[in-house]
């Protein structure tokens, strides 16, 4: 008899997902400092542990490496840490392991924005996002599409159309706050 | 104001009343819904989002009387009643209560099944002093009818300079002598190094008063395959009891017995005060089988025979006490150990009430 019990919901780590430029990092470090915890950014720690930048990983090592790499960051955080506010890369939750793994042990909020204010945002990410070179906006607009449908399995869907990051981060906390106190009153 | 005005503004009362239940219980079966097309979907049933959402849109139409933040707090109350309603039956129960598990827990120690409705004694020496001594009791009890041996090799005591045990050699003599008489050991372990070790000469793991709350001990203990006899703390209350117990269960052990030794009160007529109460309580509240141990309970020679008789009658599912060959030269607890002849009597005078299986 071994009943595994879930993880409180106070203790779970928040997982931001989204569209690569939607802001989980930016957004992510502010719900850490108004919540006193940990910020972990995946893709930040990868390009640290490796001393590469993301497209020079997908460059040397070929992304078949890169999702590896990636799976097995966040899978031992699902399992190993708490209370962290942690940012995945945009393409990570494609990986099913990863998502069924975050939505079991974590707290996964998908950052939801409409391809309109994508668009205005969109020259400023290309260079650092290898899956967006030599792309054209209609191939953009549909890879945009294709991952919205991926991102639709999480707990709650944060919309942050013409909201500054600092809002977002004052609506998660605030959010946060009323759903631990329902789910977990102290 | 009249009298009939004021009779029919209750009226009123009433009605609304009833409506608030309705429409509250009416939620509540659509939460329930909710809940199982969630599951069904796969979906995860936390959504914070959605929770703000409602309390805002409530909120937004909220023409008062009555301020925001009343509104706010009664429908936070109702939307906890309603999450509870789509929690699986009893998920927050302990592992060790009766509520999660309605049948009793049967302790296999060697082929005894503790807990299976027939009483049991447990008898043996406080400390094991030489294999000459514990052979010796070893006899008497098997000569009883009596298949479990008990017998301290680590020794917490009070005082660092009391004899502390005789550690791994006492473990072994306790071997030894189950081998020769064909009977279970059980003795204490006092740290969590020393359990993996323990596994090889001793049948039963206790977990000592002074222990009770050692969570690490407990969680070793949990974590192997052997069955624990866990001691109540001395100032231990039941719930803070249960508790040590679902540390060992919750790491996967469920063979586990709880022991009711006395607690520690303003009493200083007895060593520690027997709360017989306990073991109905312990009884109703978890599904697992419940010992007293009279000896460091009452501390007295002279009361090993009444309160080993409530215990009996009160449905404990043993008996442990405290035998040795000559109690005057014992090392430890001489006060209250019983000699062989002594122990022989106590015993023939308690066999006609011990329940037994037919």
């Amino acid at each position: 008899m071994n009943a595994k019990r879930a993880i409180p919901v106070r203790e779970r780590n928040i997982v931001l997902i989204g569209f690569m430029g939607v802001g989980k990092t930016t957004i992510g470090q502010l719900v850490a400092k108004k919540l006193y915890r940990d910020f972990i950014d995946i893709d930040q720690q990868i390009e640290k542990d490796f001393n590469m930048s993301i497209p020079e990983i997908f460059e040397k090592k070929g992304e078949d490496f890169f999702r590896k790499t990636e799976k097995e960051y966040i899978l031992d955080i699902c399992h190993h840490k708490r209370f962290k506010i942690v940012s995945l890369g945009g393409g990570s939750f494609k990986q099913e392991e990863i998502r069924n793994c975050c939505l079991e042990n974590c707290l996964v909020l998908h950052l939801d924005l409409s391809w309109e204010n994508w668009k205005q945002r969109a020259d400023l990410l290309i260079e650092s996002r290898p899956v967006l070179h030599n792309r054209s906006m209609d191939e953009m607009e549909q890879l945009f599409n294709e991952r919205k449908v991926i991102y639709d399995k999480h707990n709650s869907k944060v919309a942050t159309d013409n909201l500054s990051p600092e809002e977002v981060a004052d609506y998660i906390v605030e959010t946060l706050k009323i759903g631990w106190d329902l789910y977990q009153p102290m | 104001m009249s009298n009939t005005e004021l009779e029919l503004l209750r009226q009123k009362a009433d009605e609304l009343n009833l409506q608030i239940l309705k429409l509250i219980n009416e939620r509540g079966n659509v939460v329930k819904e909710i809940g199982k097309a969630k599951e069904a979907q796969g979906v995860n049933r936390f959504d914070p989002v959605r929770e703000r959402t409602m309390l805002n849109n409530i909120i937004e139409n909220n023409d008062g009387p009555f301020e925001n933040s009343t509104i706010q707090h009664i429908f936070k109350e109702i939307f906890k009643a309603g999450l509870e309603l789509q929690e699986e039956d009893h998920s927050k129960a302990l592992l060790v209560s009766r509520k999660k598990k309605p049948e009793d827990t049967i302790v296999d120690i060697k082929g005894e099944k503790i807990g299976d409705g027939q009483q049991r004694f447990i008898v043996g020496p406080c400390a094991v002093e030489s294999y000459e001594q514990v052979a010796e009791v070893a006899a008497a009890a098997k000569k009883q009818g009596i298949k479990i041996l008990r017998g301290g090799a680590f020794k917490p005591r009070t005082s660092p300079y009391d004899f502390q045990g005789l550690g791994v050699e006492g473990l072994q003599i306790l071997k030894r002598v189950a081998d020769e008489f064909d009977l279970a050991v059980i003795s204490e372990i006092v740290t969590p190094a020393h359990i993996e070790e323990a596994l090889d000469y001793i049948d039963v793991i206790q977990i000592g008063a002074r222990n009770m709350q050692n969570f690490e001990l407990l969680k070793a203990a949990g974590a192997v395959k052997k069955p624990v006899l866990l001691k109540r703390g001395l100032a231990a209350t039941i719930s803070e009891f249960i508790n040590a117990a679902e540390y060992i269960m919750s790491q996967g052990n469920d063979q586990i017995i709880l022991c009711e030794r006395g607690i520690r009160t303003y009493e200083t007529a007895t060593r520690n005060t027997l709360d017989i109460s306990a073991v109905p309580i312990l009884k109703q509240e978890t599904h697992l089988p419940v010992f007293v141990d009279v000896t460091h309970s009452t501390g007295r020679r002279d009361l090993l025979l009444p309160t080993a008789k409530a215990a009996l009658a009160i449905g404990a599912d043993g008996v442990m006490a405290e035998v040795h060959p000559d109690p005057s030269v014992a090392l430890s607890d001489s006060a209250q150990q019983m000699a062989i002849p002594e122990f022989e009597k106590w015993l023939n005078e308690l066999k006609p009430m011990v329940k037994v299986n037919a």
